[in-house]
């Protein structure tokens, strides 16, 4: 049974990085601020799935009370960043000039160390087959900001 | 109807129909959405993908807000 969690979980992370990169349409093409934007949304939709697990699994008492509190913390900081990554796409035009990727870089670290900490969320619940689903929702969350932090080099 | 629609619309069925497929469904739906969510951002424009995801990001806060209400309350 477990296995087949497992086995779930691969082809699903697999046709999440497909989408992600190559499959979803041609994103190669997009310009800079539409994939800023993609990324922002995959993020905020990744949490609202992150959330609803998080819900499940606390209602099946698969994590504890004090391991859903530091998931939902991590998770609120996340969504906070994003929103302020969001709000400086908005911003954007055309290409951005130097100073625009000096801001964005700013906003990623500031998305990318809440997603380590949601991370470090994860790592600490006890029930493997939480850990596992968890883990799979947040390696959408983390190939979202591989594409953000392409943007801003 | 698309291949992940197909998908989607089984997973009550099989978590029903096969023993002890609920825990992988839960997580299948999950990763369903994700992927329509991305698929569906080949249809919109740019403007629309900001505003939807400025949208889920409130919802999302929303959510996050009520749950630590609820964790720091004691409540279940």
């Amino acid at each position: 049974m477990r296995d087949r969690r497992t086995l779930v979980g691969l082809v699903l992370v697999l046709a999440l990085a497909c989408l992600s990169f190559k499959c979803g349409g041609g994103q190669a093409s997009d310009d800079p601020v539409r994939k800023a934007a993609k990324a922002a949304d995959t993020i905020a939709g990744s949490i609202t799935e992150m959330i609803k697990l998080k819900r499940q699994l606390a209602q099946q008492k698969t994590i504890t009370p004090d391991e859903e509190l530091a998931l939902t913390n991590a998770l609120l900081k996340a969504n906070t960043a994003d929103k302020a990554f969001l709000a400086a796409t908005k911003q954007l035009r055309g290409t951005p000039t130097s100073a625009d990727k000096s801001n964005l870089a700013t906003l990623f670290s500031t998305v990318s160390a809440a997603v380590n900490e949601i991370d470090a969320g994860v790592l600490g619940v006890k029930n493997p087959d939480a850990k596992t689903k968890l883990t799979t929702i947040l390696n959408s969350i983390k190939a979202s900001l591989a594409v953000i932090s392409s943007l801003t080099q | 109807m698309n291949f992940v629609d197909l998908i989607q619309g089984l997973l009550p069925l099989v978590s029903q129909v096969v023993p002890g497929t609920a825990q992988a469904t839960l997580l299948a739906s999950a990763a369903i959405n994700i992927i329509k969510l991305i698929q569906s951002q080949s249809n919109m424009t740019t403007d629309e993908i900001l505003q939807r995801a400025g949208t889920t990001l409130d919802e999302n806060e929303k959510m996050l807000i009520a749950d630590l209400a609820r964790l720091q309350g004691g409540g279940t």
